[in-house]
Parts: structure tokens; sequence; C-alpha cells
């Protein structure tokens, strides 16, 4: 292993990523950190931008101090291709959780109420220790006239309530005292429940330092990686419960985290050859970066073929942010959301996703660049420069746009009889049935996971639709996650032959792909590997979350903890972002214990880059130059 | 005529003696100096030693002023390139004979044409036409292809449920570039006319631009549902070209073939076809492969004797009909006892084509309908020639006679009254024997 080598080539990406971060540092000026229809309160958010600053230098120093130690010399073999792009992702998830970290981000509320008749949950402040702390702790059960009180609180998010709305809320004007009861009941609450201009919380943004509040906890280092992972791997899964306040999470912070599913999209490697070429290299790290079972370039030169993807893909970024602002979006919303689209990516800068607009043919537009983002982008560009048939005669898109038509018409058709939407008519269910379906359906397929709609209220048939999807993936060459159309037709096809094979051994027979025999003859053996290995990873990953994430983290109700695994586990390692049930349309990772998230950022790692260029990092034999 | 015949190799030599019997006069050109010595001592001919492919060899063996140049040495990049370079240097006809099915599909690019030899001449093609023609017989078969392929010649049968059956020709709106030939009904062949109308039955021979008579031929033959079965054993190349003309049709293919190579590339080039990695010469084998059920088995290992031997052993097992690829002269006579029904010699193909090359005049190349009286003859058109000076309506050329299609600037159009022969063309002429000669006067150069 030419470690000199690869050190010089992650030192030059450390940079770029770098570089990436000074594009969040304007959105921290109120002038353009700017959304839609927000009331504000709008300020130049100083903590943000002095975080991406201080990243940007880290960055800086990290990629100079690897290239100081690098040096240029040697040929780049498969090996060191494959460590570079191993590396570089390990590397982005690293510098990209800083400006979390250092911006003091917010991510959940610490108070859990689960209704008024089962007992909230509070988070644990004593813990086991880092990783196994038993992260939420059951209080007693609440009486009616606290449980209003606590319920008015978290209403208002973070901000809180000041003493005389508090009491005019409530009708109870004994209100405070309840709270300073409650608090001094165990330190459980105490640490829960902050008081006007309380000590503990010197930094109170002017607008809340009066008033009574619900704690907030800050992202940890696991929750900056989580976060940082979703991004750059495209996923969209979050563990922030309020992106709407700036106090809690900067504006320019927010851009950071949509920046980094662009460049996730990308694909960081491919941005490096995009601007650096490097001849050959750049040609064994492209086949090492490019997600899909083939990696035949359009064009001769790997550069150019960087070129042909990158300008494609910043294309229809530009494209859809000025659609996106005719619909009256700021340029904040329009771009944060044209980045997450096209990089199937799925952050939103407001809770409620892209159903926070409520537009259905704002919707529609999205639906459209979803299914762009999931198609193979060699073959949009011939589209864009003449060349439709390319694109239309292409068997995986075919596929691909036949098995989002037929899945979407099944949701909808079920989803109609179950009544999972409302309306009056039957015209209007079925609009609302259409607008919705197709658009989760389209969502998951491409792995987006962008949401409208509650889907976890669907019936099990949508549900369940919905869950298998996850396994599908947009067309090789995209943007997409998952196991992506092409392996799965190829896997069809192998299961065919493998059949006949048993009756019939002497047959020899080649795979088709649109007529065209495939020549490749690791293809069959490469494509079974890939399936188990997914399936493998999906069981055992399943199973940890069972054994390792504490009941407590569903609260009362359990009874849905395995299935709810199983889609959190599925929705990280395609890239998806949202599951079911607590990690669902409006849930999110949250809530899950230190280790569980961990899991997690793995099983993101590993469905971005598909498995092997992480995997072989911790194999010894790898690292050994012989 | 002055023939020179690049290559003596086993094809070569046959050919060289066939053109001896027919007193031509010869020359063959070889590297392998005991080739040429021992054909000097063998045949009347004269031979010279050297590559085909360098123009002072061409020259030594009088390729300039020589009527036709055959390539038929065992490389097709030699035979294209000495038959072109022939054809440059002076001669009035060249051929090459080549293996590869590559340079005979036109899809991509013309070789015949970017190298301006007159045919480009594929054995293990012809043989396997030949069999397709006798399996599929009644039905389709791609007869032959003209003008450098641009045209076709497709023999159908009249179905029963066709269309076009008791219509006039002149009603049957026929797509332009497309033309009825000869209509066979019974023991008579005519040329059609517009006036004429088909039944069922009836062998229709169907001249035009490739494409647009495959839709005209689908017209007259109804496809059926009868589904053939045909086993081939050994996927050589005549086993190869033998499937691609059946797999196109409602024919089910077994390829048997026993190296392991040759089944992977024959799988990737044939889309419906089975191919199996088997001994086909094994009994166990074809029983295995269930020959017992097929229609038709075809023997074309490489190998006479195997050849013999697995269609012998097919016939016991229970195939209906045996054809078998057979070349050496002397074993023609018992296959048919044997049980073979249809031995095909690649021999007496090529015997075929050399001998309707081998024509003095303008004609390039002369296929006989198959029985009957009618040939169908390209022919290049001269300047000054007859033909060329009115209009077709008004030429008067001899009874029995149709100008089917024209070649100009490798453009074909099917002419109509009101076209006029130009020179420079080739046209292909439908004509009764007993009209040949008097047609051919009328393409004579002016001299």
């Amino acid at each position: 292993m030419n470690t000199r080598l690869v050190a010089r080539h992650i030192g030059t990406v450390s940079i770029l990523i770098g570089v990436a971060m000074l594009f969040s540092l304007p959105w921290a000026f109120p002038a353009l950190g700017r959304r839609t229809g927000h009331p504000g309160p709008y300020f130049f958010e100083w903590r943000g931008f002095t975080a991406l600053a201080i990243s940007f230098v880290i960055c800086l120093a990290c990629g100079l101090l690897l290239r100081l130690y690098g040096r240029s010399g040697g040929h780049l073999y498969r090996k060191e291709a494959m460590a570079i792009v191993g590396l570089s992702w390990v590397m982005a998830t690293v510098l990209g959780a800083l400006p979390y970290f250092l911006a003091d981000t917010y991510r959940a509320s610490t108070v859990r109420l689960m209704g008024p008749d089962h007992p909230p949950l509070v988070e644990d402040v004593t813990g086991y220790g880092f990783l196994f702390r038993q992260h939420w702790v059951p209080m007693d059960r609440l009486d009616p006239d606290q449980y209003d009180l606590l319920l008015a609180l978290a209403d208002q998010q973070a901000i809180g309530l000041d003493e005389q709305a508090l009491i005019a809320q409530t009708e109870n004007h004994l209100a405070p005292q309840l709270l300073r009861d409650l608090a001094a009941q165990n330190e459980h609450w105490e640490s829960a429940i902050l008081f006007p201009n309380d000590a503990r919380d010197p930094d109170a943004p002017e607008n809340r330092e009066n008033n009574y509040r619900i704690r907030w906890s800050e992202m940890d280092v696991i929750d900056c990686l989580f976060e940082s992972q979703s991004g750059f791997s495209t996923t969209g899964a979050t563990v922030i419960d309020d992106l709407e306040d700036p106090h809690l999470v900067a504006h320019c912070i927010l851009f950071w985290r949509n920046s980094t599913q662009f460049l996730g999209g990308l694909g960081i490697i491919v941005l490096f050859v995009v601007l650096l070429g490097q001849g050959s290299a750049g040609k064994a790290l492209m086949r090492t970066e490019i997600p899909g079972p083939t990696k035949e370039g359009a064009t001769a030169r790997m550069q150019h073929t960087a070129w042909l993807f990158a300008g494609t893909y910043c294309g229809l970024n530009v494209l859809l942010t000025l659609i996106l602002m005719l619909f009256g979006l700021t340029l904040f919303d329009a771009l944060c959301h044209a980045l997450s689209t096209l990089a199937t990516g799925g952050f939103s800068t407001w809770n409620n996703s892209v159903g926070h607009f409520d537009n259905a043919a704002l919707e529609y537009v999205i639906i459209l660049f979803m299914l762009l983002g999931g198609s193979n982008f060699t073959l949009l560009y011939y589209t864009l420069v003449g060349q439709p048939r390319r694109l239309l005669g292409s068997i995986e898109w075919r596929v691909y746009i036949s098995v989002i038509l037929l899945l979407s018409t099944a949701v909808i058709a079920f989803g109609l009889a179950y009544g999972d939407w409302p309306g009056l008519t039957f015209l209007q269910r079925l609009s609302n049935g259409i607008r919705y379906g197709l658009f989760q359906v389209v969502a998951i397929i491409t792995t987006t996971g962008f949401g409208t709609d509650n889907f976890d209220g669907w019936n099990s048939f949508g549900r369940g639709t919905l869950f298998l999807l996850m396994f599908v993936g947009g067309c090789a060459g995209s943007t997409s996650g998952g196991l992506k159309v092409i392996r799965h037709i190829l896997f069809l096809k192998i299961m065919k032959l493998e059949i006949e094979k048993s009756f019939h051994p002497t047959v020899v027979r080649p795979i088709r792909l649109g007529g065209e025999a495939i020549e490749d003859a690791d293809l069959r053996k490469n494509i079974l590997v890939y399936f188990s290995l997914i399936l493998v990873i999906f069981v055992f990953s399943w199973a940890f979350v069972v054994t390792v994430e504490p009941d407590s983290t569903w609260g009362f109700d359990t009874q849905h903890k395995l299935i709810d695994s199983a889609s959190g586990v599925a929705a990280t390692l395609n890239n998806i972002g949202p599951g079911l049930g607590t990690v669902g349309a409006k849930e999110n990772y949250t809530n899950f214990s230190p280790l569980t998230k961990l899991l997690f950022i793995w099983l993101m790692m590993l469905g971005r880059v598909e498995i092997f260029v992480i995997v072989v990092l911790f194999m010894p034999s790898f690292w050994r130059s012989r | 005529m002055r023939v020179v015949i690049l290559g003596a190799g086993t094809v070569g030599t046959w050919v060289a003696d066939l053109l001896c019997q027919h007193r031509h006069s010869v020359v063959v050109v070889d590297q392998n100096p005991e080739h040429t010595r021992r054909l000097n001592d063998e045949l009347d001919v004269a031979v010279v030693t050297g590559s085909a492919s360098q123009a002072s060899v061409l020259f030594q063996a009088g390729v300039i002023g020589s009527d036709i140049c055959l390539g038929l040495t065992g490389i097709d990049e030699v035979n294209i390139i000495g038959a072109s370079m022939a054809k440059a240097m002076g001669a009035s006809r060249a051929m090459a004979r080549v293996y590869a099915p590559v340079f005979r599909d036109l899809s991509t690019f013309d070789y015949q044409r970017h190298f301006r030899i007159d045919r480009l001449l594929s054995l293990e093609h012809l043989s396997a036409v030949e069999m397709a023609h006798y399996i599929r017989n009644p039905g389709s078969v791609i007869m032959e292809n003209f003008s450098r392929g641009e045209l076709e010649v497709q023999d159908v049968i009249v179905h029963e449920k066709s269309h076009l059956i008791g219509k006039p020709l002149k009603e049957l709106k026929l797509p332009v570039g497309v033309r009825v030939g000869s209509i066979n009904r019974g023991e008579r062949t005519w040329i059609g006319g517009a006036e004429d109308a088909v039944e069922a039955g009836d062998r229709v021979t169907l001249i035009g631009q490739r494409e647009k008579l495959e839709d005209l031929v689908d017209k007259f033959v109804v496809k059926s549902g009868a589904h053939q079965r045909v086993v081939i054993a050994g996927a050589g190349e005549t086993g190869y070209h033998l499937a691609r003309i059946l797999e196109s049709s409602r024919t089910s293919v077994l390829l048997m073939e026993h190296s392991r190579d040759r089944c992977e590339f024959i799988a990737a080039h044939l889309k419906h076809a089975t191919v199996v990695h088997v001994d086909a010469t094994r009994r166990a084998v074809l029983e295995e492969e269930r020959v017992g059920a097929a229609d038709v088995f075809v023997a074309c290992t490489g190998d006479d004797e195997n050849n013999i031997m697995a269609g012998v052993e097919a016939r016991e097992i229970g195939a209906k009909a045996i054809m078998a690829v057979v070349g050496r002269p002397d074993y023609a006579e018992v296959v048919n006892k044997l049980g073979i029904d249809v031995a095909v010699s690649p021999r007496d193909v090529m015997a075929k084509q050399v001998l309707s090359m081998v024509n003095p005049g303008p004609i390039l190349s002369r296929m006989a309908l198959r029985g009957s009286e009618l040939n169908v003859i390209e022919v290049d058109v001269p300047a000054g020639a007859r033909a060329t000076t009115q209009r077709l309506a008004e030429l008067q050329l001899p009874p029995k006679c149709l100008v089917a299609a024209l070649l100009r600037e490798d453009f074909v159009t099917v002419p109509g009254p009101n076209d006029r022969i130009q020179q420079g063309d080739t046209a292909l002429i439908l004509v009764e024997n007993s009209s040949l000669a008097a047609m051919l006067e009328f393409f004579q150069a002016d001299r």
C-alpha cells in the first residue's frame, strides 16, 4: 500500500470539502438565509458562521498536513484507489460533522410526552456511559394538570412560555409552582426543565430567556456524525426534531446539511476527478466510486465522463431551483430542496418536508425531478443533447418506470379501498391518492425520502410496498441508493438461468439485456454476492438493533419494535431516510441510542459505496504491503 | 476465360480442377511452395508462389486483364484484400470467400462495396441456406442477395389463409421497391403480370429491397402455429448460419457443440436458439437432448464420418428428417441408403456459385429458379447498350423477360414502364432460358 500517495489524494479531498463549506457561509446573513413565509427571527448567525469558518480551517489544515506527508509519485493501483475512495468517505463524514458540532446545534426535546395515559419519557442524565446509556427514562405518570402544563410547553418547541402566557394557556395560576415541584422530583426532571433567566443556560436568545422551557439536547458527536453521514450518503435520515427554529439550527448549518447531499449525490471522488482529472488514476477512482454493476464510461476520457455527469447534475439542480422559485419559494428554500431532490437525499428545511408547502403542482414537479435523479445521468445527458431514444430504449429505465407506475397504481388502489386519503367525493379522494401515493412511491424508490403525507397511517399493503421498495432503488449511474433496478433485472435473469440449469445442466446461455449478451463472466457471481451481502447485512443489523436498542425508545408501545427496527435498517442501508413507525414519515432517528445511531452511520456508508470499498478498510491484509 | 485463384487449399485446388475441366485457363497463387508444386504436378494450371496480398505477386499471376479473380485462401482478410487489389489492378470480376459472418453483415458496414468486390461468398452460409431451404420448404427462404445485398430474392409458397389470394397483382398495393417476379403453379412457371392473381399453394418469387420484402412475405405466408423443432449437431460456421436463418421464424433450434468457448460465443450471438455443451456423436447425448422428438436433425460437425454416424443414430432414435453435410464426393452415393434424407456438399454449392460467375458477357451473376426455366440475372449496363436508348415501355424487350430492379449509385429502384435504364446501372432481370440470349443483346456494349 502506497500510503503516501493515498494521503496526498485524501488530503486534496479534505481541502475540497473545506472549500465546499465556504459556500454555506453567505447563508448566515439574514438577507440570504430566509425562508418562504417564515416570520423569523432573522439575525446574523455568528455561531453558525464561525463554526463553518473554523471547520474550513480544520479541513484546510488537515488537507495540507496530509499533502505534506504524501507525495505524488507512484502508480495508483486498485488497492490505492479503493483506499482513497473508502477513506475519503470516512473523512468526509468526520469533517462534515464539524459544523454541526461547533455551531451548538440542538436536535430534540429532552421530554417525550406519550399521551395523558402513559408515563412521559425524559432523557437520562445519569447514564451508564457514553454508548451504552439507557437513553430514555420513564417517569411517574403525570396528573392531568401536569400533563396539560407540559403539553403547552412542548407545543412551543424550544421557545417556551413566559409566566403570564403559561398561566393563560393552562388556565392554572399555580402552573409555575407545579413546574418547580416537578423539577424537584428527581434529577431527570430537574435537568429537563429550564426556568426564566436560568443560570444553566446563559446563552439563551432574547425571545426565550424569560421563558419556562423544556430543555433541548445538543447534538453530541455521534449525532453530528449521523447527520453528516446521512447527508453525504444522500440518505436524508435526520436526528434534528425542529428545523424551523434558527436558534436551534442556523440557516447556514441547514444549507451545509443540504450541500452535503449535493456532494454525496455527485460523489466526492467524481468532483475530485471533475476538477483535477488525474488521468488513469482518475479512471481507477471513478470505477471504484460509481455505483451499479456496470461501469462503462460514456466517453473515452474519464474526466470528460465526470464532466458530463457533473454538468448534467448541476444543470438539473439549477433548473429545479428556478422552477421552485417560480412557485414562490425563497432562494434558500428553492436551492436547498433542489440540492436534496436531485441528490435523491431528502433533507428538507421544514419539519413537514415537502408537505409543508402543500402545493400539488410543486409536488408533481418534485416527483418529476426525483425520477430524473433516479435515472442514469449519462442517458439523461444524451436525452438533453437530442438522443432521447437511448434513455427510452434502456431496459433498466423502462423497468424502473414500469415498477413505479405499477406499484403506485396498486398503492393508490389499496389506499382508496381503505380510505387512507380524505376527500368528500371519490374524485377528491382519487386526486389526493394520486398526489400522495405517487409522491411517496417515487420518493421511496428513488431513495429520496421526502414526505408529503403521513404514510405511517396508510394500510398495511401500502406500508409493506414502501418497505419493499426501499430495496429496489433507482438506476445505475444515478444518485440514488438501494440495490439498483439493473441488479434486480439481472438477478431475475440469473435465477431463471439457474433453474433451467438444474434440469438441463449442459445448456450454455448468456445473460441478455435488451437482446445483447453480457460478456462479463463474473457478473453472475457479483450480482449474487451483492444480493447475499445486502441480505446478510440487513438481517444481522436488524438483529443488532432489536438487541441493543432499549425498549424505552418506543415508550409504552413496544409491539412495533421489530418492524420499526427493520425499516430503520432498510432505510439507512438503502439510503432512503424515513422508515416506518418510530422512524416514520413524521418521526426521525433522534430517539435511538448512540450505539444504534453508530450502526446506522455504518449502514449508510456501506449503502452509499456499495459495501466493498468500506469493508476492505477493515481487512488487515488490505493494508499490508506485499 | 482467364481465371486467377488465390489459395491452393482444398477448395482452391478443387475449384481449379473444376475450372480446368471447363477449359478455362487458370493461374493459382499460394504462399506454400509445396502446395504450388503439387498443384503444378496434378493439374493443367499455372502456379505462382507468393502472398496473395502482394501486388507484385498478383501482377505476376496476370491479374491484369484476367476475367475473374477468386480469393479462396483460408484467411478472410487475405481473400478480401487480394480480391480487392485484383479488381483495382484490372480483373473484370473479383470474388472472395469469407468465413466470418461479420463481413456479410450489411447493417454496420458494407465490406463488399467498400472493397469493390463483386461477391463475398461464404460456403458455410450457402450450405446453410441450402439446408434451410429444405427444412423450411414450404415457406420463405432468403434465396440470394443481389446488388451487393441491397436486393433480395425470396421464394414463398402462398398460404391458403393469405388475404392476397384471388386479387390481380395490380390491386395488391405492393410496397414501392418490391415486385412479384415469377409465379409457379403446378407444372407451369411464368413471370407475373399485372392481371395475374395468386392462388393458395402457388410458389411466388418476390424481388425487392430487404426490409420491405420482409413485410410482404408475411402477407403471403400466414404464420402458422406449426412449430418445428430442429436439432443441429455441431456449431461450426454452417451450424451457426443455419441456426441464424432458422431462428427468425417459428422454429425452435437446439445447437450441440463440444467446445466450451464456441458454445459461449454462439450462445451470445444467437438470441433464441438453445446451445448445449455436449458431444453430439454420443448416442446417450442424443437421447438425453430428445433428438427423437426433433422434426429435423442436421449433422454439420465438420467431419464427414461423424456427421453420417450422428445422422444414422438420430434416425435410429426417431428424428423425422435427417440432414448432413457430407463433403467427400465418394460418400454421396451411400448416404441415402443409410437413411440420411439430404446430404449437402459444400463443394457442389461452391461449384454452382463459381460456374455462375464464370460467364462471358455482362452477366454478374445468374441464379436459376428452382424447378423452372426462369433465371434471375444480374447484369452491368455498359456504355451505349441498346437498353439505355429508350424507356422501358418502348424498349421491346423479348417476351418472358422482366426488369425487376435497378441499382443506380447504390440506390435500388423497381422501375416502372416510364423509367429508363442508364449506363452504369446494375439491372436485375427475370428471364426465361429461351429469351436469355435475345435479352442479353440489349446489354451488349456498343462496339
